[in-house]
């Protein structure tokens, strides 16, 4: 064995290379010797002895007694030497006593020489030399330091030794110094007298070493040898000899074919299997430019161990993608959309896809179709899909890769075990030049509107990764306007609808064109044949299905929008900012050259803030006193109720803790509260230690890898029961089917971010019914942009839309934005629904008359709408006119470009920076349609609703969309008549249900409700209350049980006997009793008013399963 | 343009072959791990990543200059690159299905072994002499080479003989029965001839590098005891034999592993003359004991039949079922028996 022979080798080194190995010569003697090799100075004698070691002896220990020799001495005796051996190589003159100093005395001698030692020492030719004479080297090492390359350990005794680590000696002098890999000092000592020969083992202080080889000087003091660089690149040589190799050659020669064995091609899958996803065969001039080899065709089938568990829709949306990625669609490109809404189960279908991809090919014969697959996504969702993976084929079937730096890439492009690679966008922009070291054969992104602008970095990173089969998933995909559509076409099918300038030419400004108010017949034919052509081609490989389709397999869901009432000081609060000079000089600069921009959006925010609790105002005031635009409520700052946590003083927050109290206390169900700031959460925290609720919180600042746990965590266990989730970071993907209330807290501009959020409870997984509330302060900023958010709903719809140049709002539309609308829904009345519930007294009656009083007349007629003629809902008819007039000039919102990415972050400085994600400040357009009977709203909630209602297929929402489109278009009605109004009016009552709490509608039951009261008190009086013992809570806990036992009293008839949610019933009518005892009981204070402010309007809308 | 689309075919199949291979271990250097530290392990016959990976740490650590942390870093990168974990056994089952084997020239023999010689496992054929061992190892040097759906396994072959009876005539004999080019033939079979155990073993080393180069389908080693039953002897060696036998066997078992190699051995049998096999049907017993038995997948009996018939039988499979099967041994190599 070659193990075996090497110890013999080293030993047999000493002895021949005395003999016949001749070294290169001593720097010092580099001219003498002509370059002749080195000769060793004591081989002069041959005849003198056979032995050559017992030569050298003699050599050393007469040469030892020089103890006074200097370098130049030694030099001269070996040049002496050198010369002599140069002259007689083979001669037998005897040894020539060297040069004057050296004596023959006999007790100076120092080193008494037992083996020969073999130097090793560096000279100026790089080559390795060998002297005999330790003096020499003794000299010349004090001047010059030697570096060797070592193995190092501790000492032991152990039978089985082994090194522990590589090093690096330095030699100096007479000290040695031992190093390790990273340059760390590990010993010192003194060289005694142990010569440093390679393969001995030496000892410094308690380590042992070896000497492995000489290293060269300038690699340690340059620091190359510390920093492991692989310096040597050349070819690594076996050191044995190789025979020369040819390329294997078939011999196989033309003329004799033997017969070949026929292969049958048979599918990977049985085909005839119950669920056979079959995927469809290439045609034949797809063959005839992919099959090359005209390999035999076979079937490609989806693994049945997931056409088990597919869905219809799932099923065709892979054929599709299928299709789309092997270029068997007649259009040129390999990339496609999958634009299903959430829930609906994207991941899988591209789970399904992968894999067939991975280990089939329709050519029998050939390797598979991709071999490795990329998908980029949000950083949140790298761990989820990792467990998708896991979750639907297996760990052991299929290797999973999260890139988290680039070693691993070099890992991937290296080996063979891993065929899916998953990255999050922000790892891609830094490290794709690495990337591109791998050949990647399809790249999936994942929430794929984040590369709706073409310029940005991440997309061109991707295009320049040079993979032609791309997929985009989205639920969201289209979020504003047509350049964003442009951008992601052009992504996955790169040149499908032109260059940007000429897809402006020939598609955007016709279509926008024709939807233009007044246009000409033949600019709105143009627009509908070009928009009829972009559907045309972009349907070929965009996909969308509508979430209805789930419906049909997970349980229920409704819908719920609370319109909540504002609390006396943010009323108060919010009028003050209005009036407050920093508005007025935005209202009034508008227009003007130098307007300063960004203005009102700061006060737009302070609204927002506002609208949630004062107590985020109050804050940010805390934080910079000296801001001007806080100046004013300085009085307000005052109230005591803003140091501490009040829930009180906000009128979300007192539903939000009705709401969350009643679902704490009558169910076991878990809820899910989104805010889009993370200091709102900051005071859910606030309130959930008050109230003792167990939550888990994930925001932008949770870091990555706990993130899937806590939602682990959440789903599995029962012991949290909030989970407080910023929607900005957690909006996208997250799957949270553990609870199954949701409640959103506040809006955002882009309705996508809405529904993304509330789409986290609804999806597959799910198993009770969902119910998600949507809390909004009635009569606020919080109204308006819940309009405009409607309007943005059906634009993702439609493929293509309208798109107004400039980007601001208009000063009509800020003055609209900054009113204060003092009624209980705006939105209610905008809709001018007549049914009973609508009301348009104020909020708060200037007098101290309330609407109550106490006979048994029909109270009920007060506070509503009452139209008694016609002049009434002609005015009204107007009032909506304009309205609608005006909201038609509501134009986008500044735009997010790169540059306003700054600008947008500064201000909005609620958010953590956390995906990059600028889709803060967007407003969609209104369609421009021309109604001038009907408000924009009815017509646009019903086709809205309408469309919900279906469950089309992909090709007929498109077809329906044109249809409504053209309906709508053709629909140049003149005023319409009341008739017409009522008529949309009463469809849409139909769909939406609304009532209203009002303590009025319980007057009828006060006598009953003072009954149970009466029996209850007994009985509770008997109880002790231990939590609480807070009056209030516990007048709280009493109205409870008489609203349960009122509700279940069949007798008990109130309007909303249709909504579903029996927590919020429970709530309507504890607060109907609450405020009726409170206004019998305590009429005129201050303070208690505040405690009206609860759920006071609702709208619903139920989905119908 | 067929002449182009021929070439491009070649230029993929080659492109595919070399993503098929096993992983040079010179890849370990973009890893991080220095040229030197390459060096050695390539002097100590590792020249594939698979073959570092599958080796445990300490017999890395015998490698003079691979310390401890060197060798910890070394495993951990190898272990990167390969895969050693789980997978289903429904993919190992395709991947079996995928799996080549060669024809040995006779059809009832082919069938008897379910195919063919099992590539990536090594089979020991063993009888006493003139049954038709060494014949039947050079018929495999030449069906080995043929393409893949006439049963071969379209490389190359090599071929390691230790008692010198390696006849390249038989193998052009063998050429022109499947009409192949006698030239080409020769060139693809690197034949060795060992001296001793020792060299014997170091053969294997320099095999492993050649096959990390090119192609090879096939490693005939004809007699791996023959020179061990005279390199040691008697009892006080036999355990140092056998560890030196364990020790080739393992390396073959590497190579099969990493290359994927078809590897047969012959063997060589002792007679049995102690009364207990006295009344044994064939008192015959392959040599190497105990090692050489566990250390084969598959082992093949053969002995001699009327004429020039053999029979061979299955003497240990994981999946074949004992049984026998009739060749003959003709001019041009192994057929079947003419009845």
């Amino acid at each position: 064995m070659r193990r075996s022979l090497a110890p013999s080798q080293r030993n047999k080194t000493l002895g021949s290379s005395l003999s016949k190995f001749k070294s290169p010569i001593l720097k010092s003697t580099s001219t003498t010797n002509n370059g002749k090799g080195f000769q060793n100075p004591l081989l002069n004698k041959k005849s003198t002895s056979t032995n050559n070691i017992s030569n050298l002896k003699t050599k050393i220990l007469s040469a030892n007694p020089t103890t006074t020799t200097n370098v130049d001495d030694l030099k001269e005796n070996q040049v002496t030497e050198d010369n002599n051996n140069s002259n007689n190589n083979n001669s037998t003159t005897p040894l020539q006593p060297p040069a004057k100093k050296i004596k023959l005395a006999s007790g100076n001698y120092k080193k008494p020489l037992f083996t020969k030692p073999t130097k090793l020492t560096i000279n100026k030719n790089n080559t390795i030399a060998k002297t005999a004479d330790t003096e020499v080297e003794g000299e010349e090492k004090s001047e010059k330091k030697l570096y060797y390359n070592v193995v190092w350990r501790k000492k032991t005794t152990k039978k089985n030794k082994t090194w522990e680590g590589d090093g690096i000696l330095i030699v100096n002098g007479k000290s040695l110094l031992l190093k390790d890999e990273d340059g760390k000092d590990i010993a010192k000592g003194q060289d005694r007298n142990k010569s440093l020969e390679e393969g001995v083992t030496l000892y410094l202080g308690q380590k042992e070493f070896e000497i492995m080889s000489v290293l060269d000087e300038k690699q340690y003091t340059s620091g190359r040898c510390f920093l492991k660089l692989s310096d040597n690149t050349k070819s690594i040589s076996t050191g044995m000899p190789s025979i020369h190799q040819n390329k294997f050659k078939c011999p196989l020669t033309a003329k004799n074919q033997v017969k070949k064995k026929e292969i049958v091609p048979v599918p990977k899958y049985s085909i005839t299997g119950e669920n056979a996803l079959i995927m469809p065969r290439p045609t034949s001039e797809y063959c005839r430019i992919h099959n090359p080899r005209k390999r035999p065709i076979v079937d490609v089938v989806v693994d049945p161990l997931l056409t088990n568990v597919l869905r219809p829709h799932q099923r065709e949306g892979i054929t599709f993608l299928y299709e789309c990625i092997m270029g068997m669609k007649n259009y040129n490109g390999n990339g496609c959309i999958l634009a299903d809404e959430m829930g609906l189960g994207k991941t899988i279908q591209t789970i399904s896809l992968i894999w067939t991809l991975l280990k089939q090919t329709p050519f029998f014969g050939d390797k598979s179709i991709i071999q490795k697959a990329l998908i980029i996504c949000p950083a949140s969702l790298v761990m989820n899909w990792k467990k998708e993976f896991n979750k639907w084929i297996g760990d052991e079937r299929i290797k999973v890769m999260i890139v988290e730096s680039k070693k691993d890439i070099l890992t991937i492009s290296l080996g063979r075990i891993y065929s899916v690679v998953i990255m999050g966008y922000e790892k891609l922009r830094s490290l794709y030049e690495d990337l591109s070291k791998v050949s990647f054969d399809i790249i999936i992104c994942d929430e794929g509107h984040r590369l709706k602008s073409a310029q940005i970095k991440t997309a061109l990173a991707i295009k320049s990764l040079n993979i032609s089969k791309r997929i985009i998933l989205s639920g969201t995909p289209i979020q504003n306007d047509m350049g964003e559509y442009y951008s992601m076409v052009d992504f996955v099918n790169p040149g499908i609808l032109g260059s940007l300038q000429s897809f402006r030419k020939v598609f955007e400004i016709p279509i926008v064109e024709s939807r233009q108010p007044r246009c000409s017949k033949a600019a709105k034919i143009l627009g509908e044949e070009r928009s009829n052509e972009l559907i045309r081609i972009t349907g070929m490989f965009i996909l969308r299905r509508t979430a209805e389709i789930n419906s049909k397999y997970l349980p229920p869901k409704e819908e719920t929008i609370i319109f909540c009432r504002p609390t006396d000081i943010q009323i108060k609060m919010y009028t003050k900012i209005l009036d407050s000079p920093i508005i007025r000089k935005c209202l009034s600069y508008y227009g003007s050259e130098d307007r300063d921009t960004t203005s009102h959006l700061q006060c737009i925010i302070a609204l927002k803030k506002l609208c949630n609790t004062p107590l985020l105002v109050y804050r940010k005031y805390i934080e910079n006193p000296e801001d001007p635009f806080y100046q004013d409520l300085d009085d307000y700052f005052k109230d005591h109720r803003l140091k501490i946590f009040t829930p009180e003083i906000s009128g979300k927050f007192i539903v939000l803790m009705k709401l969350l109290e009643s679902i704490h206390t009558q169910t076991n169900e878990k809820v899910v509260l989104i805010s889009n700031y993370t200091q709102t959460l900051d005071i859910y925290e606030e309130m959930c230690k008050i109230k003792k609720y167990t939550f888990l919180r994930l925001d932008g600042k949770t870091p990555s890898h706990k993130r899937q746990e806590y939602i682990d965590i959440f789903n599995n266990n029962k012991n949290y029961f909030l989970f407080l989730l910023s929607s900005k970071s957690g909006g996208q993907g997250l799957n949270l089917v553990g609870a199954s209330r949701l409640i959103l807290f506040d809006i955002d501009w882009n309705p996508s971010v809405d529904i993304q959020a509330m789409a986290r409870i609804w999806r597959d997984g799910q198993k009770r019914k969902v119910y998600i509330y949507r809390l909004l302060t009635s009569g606020t900023i919080e109204e308006s942009i819940y309009q405009r958010q409607i309007t943005k709903v059906s634009l993702s719809d439609n493929l293509i839309d309208d798109k107004n140049s400039t980007n601001k709002f208009t000063i009509d539309e800020l003055k609209d934005l900054f009113t204060f609308h003092d009624s209980k829904c705006y939105t209610h009345d905008l809709l001018n629904c007549k049914c009973e519930n609508g009301s348009d007294m104020n909020i708060y009656p200037e007098n101290g008359n309330n609407n109550f009083d106490n006979d048994d007349d029909n109270d009920s007629l007060d506070g509503f709408i009452v139209h008694d003629s016609e002049e009434e809902e002609e005015e009204e008819e107007e009032k909506i006119k304009k309205n609608s007039q005006q909201s038609k000039e509501i134009v986008h919102a500044a735009k997010e470009d790169e540059d306003d990415e700054g600008n947008i972050d500064d201000l909005l400085n609620f958010d953590d920076n956390d995906e990059n994600n600028t889709d803060f400040l967007e407003v969609g357009s209104f369609q421009t349609e021309p109604h001038l009977g009907s408000s924009i709203f009815s017509n646009k909630l019903k086709a809205d609703i309408k469309r919900n209602l279906k469950s089309p297929s992909k090709k007929e929402i498109l077809k329906e969309n044109k249809k409504d489109k053209n309906k709508l278009s053709k629909k140049e009605a003149p005023a319409t008549t009341v008739r017409h109004q009522h008529h949309h009016m009463d469809e849409l009552k139909n769909e939406w249900l609304h009532y209203i709490i009002d303590p009025i509608q319980l007057k009828p039951f006060s006598n009953k409700i003072q009954e149970i009261e009466s029996n209850l008190s007994q009985e509770e009086e008997n109880e002790k209350d231990f939590k609480n013992k807070n009056t209030q809570t516990f007048s709280s806990l009493k109205t409870k049980k008489i609203a349960q036992i009122l509700l279940q009293d069949s007798s008990f008839d109130l309007p909303f006997k249709t909504l579903n949610d029996n927590i919020l019933k429970t709530m309507i009518v504890e607060e109907g009793i609450d405020s009726l005892n409170n206004r019998i009981e305590k009429s005129g204070k201050g303070e208690e008013k505040d405690m009206e402010n609860a759920i006071e309007f609702i709208f619903t809308r139920e989905f119908k399963n | 343009m067929e002449q182009e689309e021929l070439n491009e075919v070649e230029i993929e199949d080659e492109y595919a072959e070399a993503e098929a291979g096993p992983i040079p271990v010179s890849k370990l250097e973009e890893c991080g791990i220095s040229a030197n530290d390459i060096k050695k392990l390539v002097a100590e016959g590792y020249h594939t990543v698979e073959s570092i990976a599958y080796t445990p740490k300490k017999q890395l650590l015998v490698i003079k200059g691979i310390s401890e942390a060197k060798a910890d870093k070394i495993l951990m990168e190898a272990t990167k690159l390969v895969p050693m974990g789980f997978t289903t056994a429904t993919e190992f089952h395709q991947r079996r299905a995928d799996m080549i084997s060669i024809t040995t020239g006779s059809k009832e023999l082919d069938t008897l072994l379910g195919g063919g010689l099992e590539t990536g496992s090594i089979t020991e054929i063993f009888g006493e002499f003139r049954t038709g061992k060494t014949q039947l190892c050079h018929t495999l040097a030449v069906t080995c080479q043929l393409p893949l759906d006439m049963g071969g396994g379209e490389g190359k072959c090599l071929y390691i003989d230790t008692e010198g009876t390696f006849r390249p005539e038989r193998l052009l004999a063998v050429a022109e029965r499947y009409g192949l080019n006698g030239e080409e033939v020769l060139d693809n079979v690197a034949y060795a001839r060992a001296y001793n155990s020792d060299h014997q073993s170091t053969l294997l080393i320099q095999a492993s590098a050649m096959m990390a180069e090119q192609r090879y389908s096939l490693l005939i080693v004809d007699s791996a005891t023959a020179l061990y039953r005279t390199d040691f002897s008697g009892r006080g060696e036999l355990s140092a034999r056998q560890m030196h036998l364990a020790r080739f066997l393992r390396t073959l078992l590497r190579l099969a592993d990493v290359f994927g190699v078809a590897v047969v051995i012959t063997n060589q049998v002792v007679a049995q003359v102690d009364g207990a096999a006295m009344f044994a049907a064939d008192p015959k017993k392959p040599i190497g004991g105990n090692i050489m038995a566990h250390a084969s997948t598959t082992r093949l009996y053969l002995r001699k039949g009327r004429g020039e018939t053999r029979i061979c039988k299955i003497y240990d499979s994981p999946c074949l079922p004992e049984s026998e099967a009739v060749f003959a041994i003709n001019a041009d190599g192994i057929g079947d028996a003419k009845e």
